[in-house]
């Protein structure tokens, strides 16, 4: 075992946490929420020019090798720096959909999707999933060559900027993928926000005609493909929340070090030091169970890499709530303001403990399989 | 000792609940309990409302316009007022100001002001924070220098909840600097049209706008709307810290909020059964219960003492801020967690019927994120640590 | 509503705190556990002798009479003096399950022995497999020759070994989970085929398991209606987690106080403890709980005699889960905030410790009345 980043590694932290600091800035990220709903195809493409959609991607398909670890450095400053484009949702999602898919187009459609010129968004959530990774009620029927999708996609993130969809749907035979342009006539898109500024969607199709190129892999078979795209992406958004929650903790840090009451810092308070202590236990407790996770997160064995998945999920998911709680409450009002960053993360937080599941879920996912293996 | 509720009581629940019945529209109430700031027109039209059954001030001794209810009385009243959707009235005038007014006020000051504020005809804002003076209030900075028959004021407040709809404003200026920070201090009031005065919004971690901070430069302010003595204003902001504080724990908010995560709770799809037939979120929501239980009867004690005028012998306002406060913010976590995907949606206060999701999910997870403010106004947890460690257990 | 207590339950509250402060200090209570009982005859007999034994049955029967409130002022005085008495086995459980269910002729019978500090009775109800289903009850009670003959086991029947008398709840019909169908029977101690084995329990008190070999049972033993013993049982349940209440506020206030005392006097990097902010905090915290637990307290009282019975067993779920945790909280702060002197014998925090942990499994731990809570659809009712 080695927890040490390589040289390049660092290389590529450094760059990455350059450009983030940059387009990211406090004023900036404002306006990009405000003014471009929350996603810039620039920003896009401008990871596509650095290299960044290949990270962690097999090099046949144009990728630039190595695995989820490299990409976790990525999902680290990108939660630093609190940015909304989402990387693990859109990207190390629909890059493992299409590599699992089994499907004869995936190295090229991965090769276009790694060039930035292929925007997926990936409509798998549904309702009622509410972490469960394989519950689609979404209905596909085979009908003359294609198939006709019905149901509804819930928080479909960068939907509204997609240029094409992965969507889950359940036949007879099974889940199956379906590869869905955005022109697509009869596809109908409820656009929202989320509370930390993402931009996201309800997509609903009603016999929604599709033509048998629109599937993706086999019929019936895909259930193995979103599974692994999923513990994938969920991990990912682990290395998110911990770079999101370690910026907070060392945010709130100079705060109590700077803001004065009663004459003196607020850090000389031991209940406050004791706070920032927990905190950083937290921390530490989050980062440890992100790397475990790292380890199994495309193991073949599902229920193996669905319980180490589900208890770091579970683990982050705590520290960030108590993290990001904190740095609030050691903020005090200004805590509280759109105005400053802190609040912004705590938002952040909120959204990410929510997707692929809560931490209540995972833990619940970590109990069933104690009882399953009794 | 003897806890069975008294049946005049329950007689007085029903009379509110009647009156709200009848007087309250569904509207405002549903508009009310979905968890936005209210509108100062829905506050101003129900203090009105109110005024005119002679229930807008229910605190305020009777002859200044007061019921003459017990405290338990006037907690079923905010309760069932809570409870059932109203509109809030002007908290900074009615809980704030106003005892400090017919407390220490002149004659003239109260003829002036107490009545509209009562009648629903004044709205006012309440100016004590600064940037750099929040828990640590005796370190305010906004000077007030005399000049002839008025004061010049000058300086910056912030956390003006409300400011925007302000008619009046009053404000802790320092007028002596020589002295100890407590002491130099003075309250004033001011005209909100005042030139000089400046409100700017703050918008809040919830995308809204209903905190303030406000801007005094060289604001000119008759001596004769200074309340009570020069440089004696400390105590009498002091006083109002002291006030109410059988009320800290926001039971009824609690328990709306729990009424509404039930609610919810039976809506939300859990896979394809509902979430509240989930063994372990139903726990949750029964621990929650629990605690609101406690709370609920640890304020019943405290009315009763503030009933007999007696001096609980515990720090009862500090214990009920700490945890009402805590379990409002456990509430409306697990409220997001029951909305589910919906929980994540920033829905606008108009229109948010075009947007995926129930009816009850707007407006909650917005709540949820302005109420990290409660365990930080009013004397941060923290700071209500310090007043039960070294006030009451001597350490 | 009235919390301050009437004249009569002062004169009364300053009783029992008296006896406690002058029978119960630490040195005397490890002199108590060291006597062959596990406990102390003279100080039960006080107890009898000022009336606090027959306070809350009837009159009529040779009792004082008094209601919840009294019995929840007793209960905190014992609480904080950490009794090893068998109050809550004698007067409250057992004596609970009397009040529910035994005949006026019975009553009239036992109440004045039991009042007068001589007959000790402990309700056997426990079996190993039974965990807090007070139904589970695999003993067997059978009409032979017109007296019962009852064959089973029973654990964890507190003070069992020093009780003259056992109720022992027994199965007379229907299956082992079914609610109907159990009775209860009044059981010399010394009757033949009943064997007892005591021991001493993690907090200091004392229970017993018994294994009975086809005991017999005189047929005027039975207690209440034949099969209908779960309703007794479940009022015996009910008696006993108001009073537990009570008994943890008076832990957890004591854990208080000598916290912090301790924090007080305790010199560390030249200066008491006291100033450390940090811990100042946590016995805010521990405060905070107490409140929380004492108004729990107070509302068992208000309930644990209500008619209705959903509302009665579902608030009594609710003061336990609250006293569970409570005690849980400030039982560990208390230790905590002691450090080493903490977790020795020699000490008494660790003993207040002990018997909250106790209290918080006694009657069904937290986890157990959350889901009857839950299931029972909670409290508040259900609005957009």
């Amino acid at each position: 075992m080695d927890f040490a980043l390589t040289e390049e590694q660092s290389m590529l932290r450094d760059s990455l946490r350059r450009y983030v600091e940059k387009e990211y800035a406090f004023e900036a990220r404002r306006q990009l929420i405000e003014q471009a709903g929350g996603f810039r195809r620039a920003h896009w493409n401008a990871y596509a020019e650095m290299g960044w959609l290949g990270i962690g991607l097999p090099e046949a398909s144009g990728g630039f090798g190595g695995d989820l670890s490299d990409s976790a450095i990525l999902l680290e400053e990108f939660g630093r720096g609190l940015v909304v484009e989402p990387y693990a949702a859109s990207h190390i999602q629909a890059s493992r959909l299409l590599l699992h898919s089994g499907d004869a187009r995936a190295a090229e459609l991965i090769e276009a999707l790694i060039a930035g010129s292929t925007l997926y968004a990936v409509a798998h959530n549904e309702p009622g999933a509410r972490g469960r990774s394989l519950w689609v009620e979404t209905r596909a029927a085979a009908t003359g060559g294609g198939s006709r999708i019905s149901g509804t996609k819930t928080q479909v993130l960068a939907a509204p900027s997609a240029d094409r969809f992965l969507v889950s749907a359940r036949s007879e035979q099974g889940l199956s993928l379906f590869l869905i342009d955005r022109d697509t006539p009869g596809m109908s898109l409820r656009e929202y926000r989320l509370v930390d500024g993402s931009q996201a969607a309800d997509l609903s199709f009603d016999q929604l005609l599709l033509p048998e190129s629109a599937l993706l892999g086999a019929a019936g078979k895909a259930d193995s493909a979103i599974d692994l795209a999923i513990s994938a992406a969920t991990i990912a958004c682990c290395a998110e929340m911990v770079g999101a929650m370690e910026q907070a903790l060392w945010i709130t840090r100079d705060y109590l070090r700077t803001r004065k009451q009663f004459g003196v810092a607020i850090g000389s308070f031991q209940a406050l030091q004791h706070r920032m202590a927990d905190m950083y236990i937290a921390l530490e407790q989050a980062r440890s169970m992100l790397y475990r996770g790292l380890a199994y997160a495309e193991d073949g064995d599902a229920i193996r890499r669905r319980g180490a998945v589900s208890a770091s999920k579970a683990q982050v998911g705590r520290s960030a709530q108590y993290i990001a709680a904190q740095a609030v409450q050691l903020h005090g009002g200004i805590g509280l303001t759109n105005e400053y960053c802190i609040g912004h993360y705590f938002k952040r937080l909120l959204v990410l403990e929510a997707a692929y599941g809560s931490s209540a879920y995972h833990v619940g996912v970590v109990a069933q399989q104690l009882r399953d293996a009794a | 000792m003897n806890f069975q509720p008294d049946p005049a009581d329950q007689a007085f629940r029903e009379e509110v609940r009647a009156f709200l019945r009848e007087q309250l529209p569904v509207d405002v109430a549903a508009r009310n309990r979905r968890g936005f700031h209210p509108s100062k027109e829905d506050e101003l039209w129900w203090t009105q409302l109110l005024y005119r059954r002679g229930w807008s001030a229910p605190h305020w001794p009777v002859e200044y316009g007061g019921t003459g209810w017990s405290p338990q009385r006037r907690f079923i009243f905010e309760e069932e007022c809570f409870l059932a959707g109203a509109p809030p009235t002007c908290a900074a005038g009615f809980s704030l100001l106003g005892p400090v007014l017919y407390t220490y006020g002149s004659d003239d000051q109260k003829a002036r002001f107490l009545e509209p504020t009562r009648r629903g005809e004044i709205f006012w804002g309440q100016l004590f924070s600064e940037p750099n003076a929040g828990s640590d209030l005796a370190s305010l900075k906004t000077t007030a220098v005399r000049d002839g028959d008025h004061y010049v004021v000058n300086g910056q407040k912030t956390w003006t909840t409300e400011g925007h709809y302000a008619d009046w404003l009053f404000c802790l200026v320092r007028t002596d600097s020589s002295s100890k920070p407590q002491r130099g201090i003075s309250f004033l009031i001011i005209d909100a049209k005042s030139p000089g005065v400046t409100i700017r919004p703050i918008v809040s971690i919830d995308d809204a706008h209903t905190l303030n901070e406000t801007f005094l430069d060289n604001v000119r302010v008759p001596v004769a709307n200074r309340i009570g003595e020069e440089n004696a204003g400390w105590s009498y902001a002091k006083l109002l810290l002291e006030h109410e504080r059988a009320f800290s724990a926001e039971v009824p908010r609690n328990k709306r909020l729990l009424s509404q995560l039930k609610h919810i709770a039976a809506l939300a799809l859990d896979g394809g059964a509902r979430l509240i037939d989930d063994p372990l979120f139903s726990s949750r929501i029964a621990e929650a219960e629990i605690e609101l239980r406690a709370l609920e009867w640890l304020t019943l004690r405290a009315l009763a003492d503030m009933d007999h005028g007696a001096d609980a012998g515990r720090p009862v306002g500090s214990v009920l801020k700490v945890r009402g406060s805590e379990l409002i913010q456990k509430i409306g976590a697990l409220i997001v967690e029951a909305l589910g995907p919906y929980g994540l949606i920033a829905y606008p206060e108009l229109d948010f019927e075009t947007l995926p999701g129930p009816e009850a999910a707007a407006g909650k997870t917005a709540d949820f994120l302005y109420r990290r403010a409660v365990t930080i106004y009013g004397g941060s947890n923290e700071i209500q640590r310090n007043i039960i460690a070294k006030g009451f257990l001597g350490l | 509503m009235d919390f301050d207590l009437a004249d009569e339950q002062s004169l009364f509250k300053d009783a029992i705190d008296k006896l406690v402060q002058k029978e119960y200090g630490f040195e005397q209570r490890r002199r108590y556990a060291a006597e062959p009982e596990g406990w102390s005859r003279r100080v039960w007999s006080q107890l009898a002798e000022q009336g606090f034994l027959a306070l809350p049955f009837d009159e009529a029967h040779g009792g004082l009479g008094y209601g919840p409130v009294e019995l929840m002022l007793v209960n905190e005085a014992l609480g904080r003096g950490l009794l090893l008495e068998p109050y809550l086995s004698t007067v409250v459980i057992a004596g609970g399950a009397l009040r529910a269910g035994a005949s006026d002729e019975q009553l009239a019978l036992w109440v004045p022995q039991i009042a007068a500090g001589e007959l000790l009775v402990s309700l056997a109800y426990l079996e190993k497999q039974s965990r807090y289903n007070l139904a589970d009850v695999a003993t067997r009670a059978e009409l032979r020759d017109g007296e019962y003959r009852l064959s089973g086991t029973k654990i964890a029947v507190l003070h069992g070994d020093s009780a003259d008398r056992l109720l022992v709840a027994a199965r007379t019909a229907g299956a082992r989970t079914d609610e109907e169908g159990i009775s209860l029977f009044m059981v010399d101690a010394d009757s033949a085929g009943l064997r007892r084995r005591g021991y001493r329990t993690q907090d200091g008190l004392r229970a017993a398991d018994l294994i009975l070999s086809d005991v017999a049972v005189p047929a005027a033993n039975l207690v209440g209606r034949i099969g209908g013993g779960h309703a007794l049982l479940q009022r015996a349940s009910d008696y006993a987690i108001a009073a537990l209440a009570s008994e943890a506020v008076g832990c957890m206030q004591a854990a208080l106080e000598m916290s912090v005392d301790y924090l007080k006097q305790r010199q560390q990097f030249g200066a008491p403890i006291s100033r450390f902010q940090a811990l100042q905090h946590h016995a805010a915290d521990m405060l905070v709980e107490v409140e929380q637990a004492r108004s729990m307290a107070m509302l068992a009282a208000l309930v644990v005699d209500d008619v209705d019975e959903a509302e009665r067993r579902k608030t009594l779920s609710a003061v336990k889960v609250q006293i569970g945790k409570s005690g849980r909280i400030v039982g560990q702060l208390a230790v905590q905030l002691h450090g080493g002197i903490g977790v020795t014998e020699e000490y008494a925090v660790g003993h207040y410790f002990k018997r909250l942990t106790m209290i918080e499994s006694q009657f069904g731990d937290g986890e157990h009345h959350l889901t009857k809570i839950a299931a029972a659809g909670g409290f508040v009712s259900v609005t957009p």
